[in-house]
């Protein structure tokens, strides 16, 4: 009887977060799946039916889907390798010991506590032509003759998002590589200067190493989050000018809510999260997680 | 003893259910009725309220709570909405959203109840055909409370400064707009829309330019690319960044008023709906309304938008939510309204009060639509694509404005758009 109710039990705890998991995830990541299948507008009901692969070969004809991509791929290696470097920096210095070095800690993890919708709005006046504190700061140090419009320019919109997102993602690989940090044992450093290394010598051969875990780890999850960031771009840009900042998830976005055309918004989807998938299993293989050195 | 606690216990439960059944029989009843105001905002929002609260005070056995949209993501929030069968009882909207609602079985008919309404006939006949002309089984879908057109808005102590009049004709419009422009006092004199909404606006401006008065000639054939059409985007393509900001490319029609309010641009083009805004931002004497020149072909093409209430088919208390549409749309309401908001009423009783004429954009309004040369512009708002097409060719009119798409390529991508729509709307709906 004990040994009866030792199988069965378990299952019973695990049951409501499986009826979670499934209830929030399963079905309706289920549910994208179904409706990529199928031409489903909310504005033209007769037309809305099962119709195959048709979404998918329209995509690989799509122009756009492959400039939205290239976009996206841009977005993604610079906002995670510039968080990461500047963060990881950040979280070197602040491993130090200083004076005030809570409060600092405290105002550099503070972007990360300010909702994406906000940052948007925040840099967007930042940004703005004509009343934006970026250009009259620049003038008034004579660095540009007139205002420029950062967000509607053809050259200057991606990078002008690139940088507003880049201050609010910092702070997360500050955070986690300086926990990262403070495990790393003292006498490993002491025992690395008695041995006549330097610096930089201690940085390469104790901090990275301990590092990175951590790295792959935050910066996995960082591409997939930058990946599927939308609240930044949308609020700031909306994908402009001429989907210049136009990226999947953007893309996205604009066919399934403003174009009603759901169906093929969710095949792009699906897309998005294959290509997700095979990154991430390749990355992990090739950064040999969790494996010792 | 088991027994008798039993039966004690069935008497006590039963004179409980008879207390509460009875307590819920005497209490009146409240209706409550969700209504969702589709443009919210400071300018509009607390007469709303005001209303509101009129309505409450007439009807206490109907309770409404209302609900605030932002004008840039109703129309997605309602379709969701309409989708996950979660609507509202009532609802604001732009009268080219009520086909696709009616068409997909969202909104109920008003006919029932605005056959029996003793004031009917003080709708204006012209606004209640236009709304029955959305739908094939023409049926009343909307009850229209404020009418709204497009204009350009001035700066009338700028041009006098200038020497300058508003223009009377399509040369002078673009001759001005150079004028008026001096960069180094961050002046402009003209802002364009180019961001979300743009090419809605756009359409306004191309029929106005060419004064052609039909969306699709004889044979179906949209007319949107029409040689007319290409000669203004090409014309307006110029001026951008030249004499726009080049910012400008990203403006909502929220931005597009920033720059106008904040004296940035000398001339826009909007609806007369932006009245609240110019006034308490500008104040009086530093704004006033231009009705757009003649077009080239001899008409002055008027755009007209209404806008009104609509009743959801998911609703409880059809009868309580007509009440609440009616009051809206009453005499009084439409009078208090669109005075606040600075648009015109759609009730002949109303149009007839002082106010109308003593507003001089109003009294513009109603000078140009009286003239024998303006002519009601029939844009496709009964097709369901309608909208989405519209939507759809924003970013490509950036790609216009940037050089980076041939002006022609885009008309005639519009109008094949528009062309493919009808056709499907046309064998979907028999119509040919």
């Amino acid at each position: 009887m004990e040994r009866h109710n030792k199988t069965w039990l378990p299952y019973v705890f695990l049951l409501p977060a499986i009826a979670l998991i499934v209830c929030f995830m399963i079905y309706p990541v289920g549910t994208v799946f179904y409706y990529s299948l199928h031409n489903f507008y909310l504005n033209r009901a007769w037309a809305n039916g099962f119709i195959g692969l048709d979404n998918f070969k329209q995509i690989f004809q799509d122009s756009l889907f492959y400039s939205s991509l290239a976009v996206t791929a841009k977005w993604v290696f610079w906002e995670v390798s510039l968080q990461l470097i500047i963060g990881l920096a950040i979280a070197l210095l602040l491993n130090r010991s200083f004076k005030c070095r809570g409060l600092v800690r405290a105002l550099v993890f503070s972007p990360w506590a300010i909702s994406g919708v906000l940052t948007a709005l925040m840099w967007s006046m930042m940004y703005n032509q004509h009343m934006g504190v970026i250009n009259d700061l620049l003038l008034k140090f004579g660095l540009i003759k007139s205002n420029i419009a950062w967000l509607g320019g053809v050259n200057t919109a991606f990078w002008a998002v690139v940088i507003a997102e880049l201050w609010r993602g910092i702070p997360f690989f500050a955070i986690t590589l300086l926990a990262a940090l403070q495990t790393i044992p003292g006498e490993l450093y002491e025992s690395c200067s008695v041995d006549g290394g330097g610096k930089w010598v201690a940085f390469k051969k104790i901090t990275l190493p301990y590092l990175k875990e951590t790295i792959v780890l935050s910066s996995l999850l960082r591409v997939v989050w930058e990946f599927n960031n939308v609240n930044t771009i949308y609020a700031m840009t909306g994908g402009g000018p001429a989907n210049l900042t136009t990226t999947l998830s953007m893309y996205i976005a604009n066919e399934a809510i403003h174009s009603n055309n759901f169906g093929y918004g969710s095949a792009l989807m699906v897309i998005g999260f294959l290509i997700l998938l095979i990154f991430a299993e390749i990355y992990l293989k090739a950064s040999r997680f969790g494996k010792e050195e | 003893m088991l027994r008798k606690t039993a039966k004690k216990t069935a008497v006590l439960l039963v004179s409980l259910l008879l207390i509460s059944a009875s307590a819920t029989f005497s209490a009146p009843q409240k209706v409550k009725l969700t209504f969702w105001d589709e443009n919210a905002g400071p300018n509009r929002t607390p007469y709303l309220q005001e209303l509101l609260k009129r309505f409450n005070k007439a009807n206490p056995s109907i309770e409404v709570e209302y609900v605030g949209l932002p004008w840039s993501s109703s129309k997605q929030k309602i379709d969701v909405a309409i989708a996950a069968n979660s609507t509202p009882d009532v609802s604001g909207v732009s009268t080219n959203w009520v086909a696709e609602f009616a068409l997909n079985g969202a909104i109920l008919p008003l006919d029932p109840y605005f056959n029996k309404a003793p004031d009917k006939k003080q709708f204006a006949p012209v606004h209640i055909q236009a709304i029955r002309d959305l739908v094939p089984n023409k049926k009343l879908y909307e009850l229209p409370n404020t009418f709204n057109a497009n204009l350009f808005w001035y700066r009338p102590d700028w041009f006098k400064e200038a020497g300058l009049n508003p223009p009377a004709t399509w040369e002078e419009f673009f001759d001005i707009v150079a004028k008026m422009t001096d960069k180094s006092k961050n002046r402009y004199g003209y802002s364009i829309r180019g961001g979300s909404g743009s090419v809605n606006n756009l359409e306004m401006l191309l029929y106005a330019y060419s004064g052609l008065t039909e969306y699709f000639d004889k044979k179906g054939k949209c007319t949107i690319n029409h040689p007319l059409h290409v000669e203004l985007l090409k014309k307006y393509v110029a001026i951008y960044g030249k004499y726009t900001p080049e910012s400008d490319i990203t403006n909502g029609y929220k931005e597009m008023v920033a720059n106008f309010d904040n004296g940035i641009a000398a001339m826009i083009m909007h609806n007369i709906g932006s009245y609240g805004e110019h006034m308490q931002t500008l104040g009086p004497g530093k704004f006033a309304a231009a009705a757009f020149p003649v077009g080239k072909l001899g008409k002055r093409t008027a755009i007209t938008a209404l806008k009104g209430y609509v009743i959801y088919k998911g609703t409880k208390y059809p009868a309580e939510s007509w009440k609440l549409v009616h009051f809206l749309a009453s005499a009084e309401s439409q009078s208090y309204w669109n005075q606040k908001i600075g648009q015109l009423p759609t009730r002949l009783d109303v149009m007839n009060e002082p106010w109308v004429s003593e507003a001089q954009h109003l009294k513009l309004m109603g000078d140009t639509f009286a003239d024998k040369k303006s002519v009601a512009l029939k844009n496709p708002q009964y097709l369901p694509d309608y909208n989405a097409i519209l939507t759809r060719l924003d970013p490509a009119f950036q790609e216009v404005l940037l050089g980076k798409r041939p002006v022609e390529k885009f008309l005639n991508e519009w109008a094949s758009a528009m062309e493919k729509a009808k056709a499907e709307y046309d064998k979907v709906f028999n119509k040919k």
